[in-house]
């Protein structure tokens, strides 16, 4: 079976760090994987260069079986891979519903001549962006929050809020970057359910998270960095009781809960 | 929220008819003339704004204007060519060169990219300084035609309001829509707006091309108006003077730098006898808005309707209760 997303000895190299080192990594349709490591291991940095935001420094990123590595970000999300940003990105000063919108423009191919002269069709291209913007919120349970401004809300619903947009793009697969970090245990449970439901959707999922309880709950595999390199991969019971995964994390002479 | 478009509606609609009818109702030949500079400073700051949206302060649109002003006046003088034929040179012409310097420079971020705009709208200026031949150097080029039928100032008045008109429903166009919001995430969330599949660099070199284009415009309007010009006119100096337009008007809402541009224009020539005494009065305009009105005529006239609203609704809670 062909994986969907694929890294080739993905490296990245700040001055004389190696942030990656040489990954080898293969993501299947439908699955969710998470990506996790103590901080500083690279796991942001994967995100960013599978999403085209940084250039790696040798290796490749296939989507599909087709080489994405020299894409810039915004061609790479229209293959569809859509992602999240681990702080608060959002475009702040516009609210909810306008921030989900933004998700839709460029899947409702609206062209800059219709915002000049709009025509029947753009009409109707502007309301299909406001019902499907809509439609994610509601299942995002942010409806009650749309009209306010996004630097207004919690702290939790701006978490929700970057998934929204991230979604806009109907992507084949997205890339979490600790979409539970900061929610409050209420938050998580939904969130979390939230991306079941995705997954039961046909999307694939890349997850990158701290929260260890809700990373062994939700993913069928993961895969576990270290300084930059690939130190485990398997099963969330494979990679509990793998014992270089514990040192790297706690130490020795613990399990992980 | 509809009687409030249909209130702004009625008020752009009888601006225009007022605008329209002016120079019928007997306005005297300076303020038809002043009032033609103003619309093309008009176009010339709405256009920057456009920009401004995205973060980025495009000074070189002086050198656009430049650029327009001069293709224009050439092409009627040396080439020959009737006038409409020359505005559309010129516009053409700056939307070329918008294109070939916009790709690399618009990778700069904020004081970067501003610095390297001060420096293009420099070159076009030495270009038409050292170009003596073609430009007349500093001496400028005098006994430029105004177009057939458009000889008297009133009808270049009419000329200039109808492109001004048009060019500002475009920019308008623009502001309200999806292209405004665009440019707005760009400031406010670049990765993120190219993570959502827009294509950030393209966005930013279709708005200066466009801003360009316009200026070009407004050049090539400028030029028969005026009847003759030289690098003077569109130094460094004018950039600023755009910049405390921006900032007298406001750049929160659409009509601000209008506003701006409008009242600076009618204060300096209402005030100011000589030439002398007006950089003064434009320092000190500024730096008091800075202080007290940092958002502008447009933002203060804001904040002072919402006051009043608010006042309002509150009179009506005491009499209610009362």
């Amino acid at each position: 079976m062909q994986a969907i997303l694929e890294t080739d000895k993905l490296t990245k190299f700040f001055g004389g760090l190696e942030a990656v080192s040489s990954l080898d990594m293969a993501v299947y349709r439908g699955d969710i994987v998470g990506l996790i490591g103590p901080n500083g291991s690279g796991k942001t940095t994967v995100i960013n260069m599978v999403s085209g935001h940084i250039r790696p420094t040798s290796g490749r990123v296939l989507f599909k079986g087709q080489d994405i590595t020299a894409l810039p970000p915004h061609l790479i999300t229209r293959l569809g891979v859509g992602r999240t940003f681990q702080l608060n990105v959002l475009f702040n000063g516009m609210t909810v519903l306008q921030n989900a919108m933004m998700g839709q423009y460029v899947g409702a191919q609206m062209g800059d001549w219709e915002d000049i002269i709009p025509t029947r069709l753009t009409r109707k291209k502007e309301v299909a962006v406001q019902e499907r913007a809509m439609g994610i919120l509601e299942s995002l349970g942010l409806s009650e929050f749309k009209d306010l401004d996004v630097r207004r809300t919690p702290h939790g619903v701006k978490r929700l809020v970057s998934i929204a947009l991230a979604l806009g793009s109907s992507p084949e697969i997205v890339l979490f970057d600790e979409p539970l970090g900061g929610m409050n245990a209420e938050e998580i449970d939904k969130t979390i359910g939230f991306l079941h439901g995705l997954r039961g959707k046909g999307t694939t999922i890349l997850i990158i998270e701290h929260n260890m309880r809700a990373v062994m709950q939700i993913c069928d595999r993961l895969v576990v960095l270290n300084y930059g390199a690939k130190i485990a991969e398997g099963s969330p019971e494979e990679i509990a009781e793998d014992a270089d995964v514990i040192q790297a994390y706690l130490g020795s002479k613990h399990t992980i809960t | 929220m509809e009687t409030g478009k249909a209130v702004k509606g009625v008020a752009i609609a009888g601006l225009l008819a007022i605008m329209f009818l002016l120079p019928l109702l007997g306005l005297g030949r300076l303020y038809i003339y002043v009032l033609s500079l103003i619309f093309i400073w008009s176009i010339v700051v709405s256009s920057l704004r456009l920009l401004m949206l995205a973060g980025l302060l495009a000074f070189s649109i002086v050198g656009f204007m430049e650029i327009g002003a001069y293709a224009t006046s050439l092409s009627m003088l040396k080439a020959g060519l009737p006038y409409w034929l020359g505005l559309l040179i010129g516009g053409v012409l700056g939307g070329i060169v918008a294109l070939v310097i916009g790709k690399p420079i618009l990778r700069l971020q904020s004081v970067y990219f501003f610095l390297v705009n001060l420096a293009f709208a420099e070159i076009i200026s030495q270009v038409v300084i050292r170009w003596e031949k073609l430009t007349g150097g500093h001496g400028g080029i005098g006994g430029i035609k105004r177009p057939p039928g458009f000889e008297s100032d009133v009808a270049m008045y009419y000329l200039i309001l109808v492109f001004a008109v048009l060019i500002l429903f475009v920019l308008y166009r623009l502001h309200i829509g999806r292209f405004s919001k665009i440019l707005y995430g760009i400031r406010v969330a670049e990765p993120l707006e190219k993570s959502i599949g827009i294509d950030v660099a393209g966005y930013k070199l279709k708005c200066f091309v466009i801003i360009c284009v316009f200026s070009a415009l407004a050049g090539g309007l400028y030029a028969p108006l005026v009847q003759f010009i030289n690098p003077a006119s569109f130094s460094t100096g004018l950039m600023f003077y755009l910049i405390a337009y921006v900032v007298v008007g406001g750049q929160m809402i659409y009509a601000g730098p209008i506003v701006g541009t409008a009242v600076m224009r009618l204060l300096s020539t209402q005030l100011t006898k000589g030439i002398v005494y007006e950089p003064i009065i434009f320092g000190a305009v500024l730096i008091l808005f800075s202080l007290l009105a940092p958002e502008g005529i447009a933002g203060a006239g804001i904040t002072l309707s919402r006051k009043l609203q608010l006042w309002g609704a509150n009179g009506l809670r005491w009499v209610s209760r009362g």
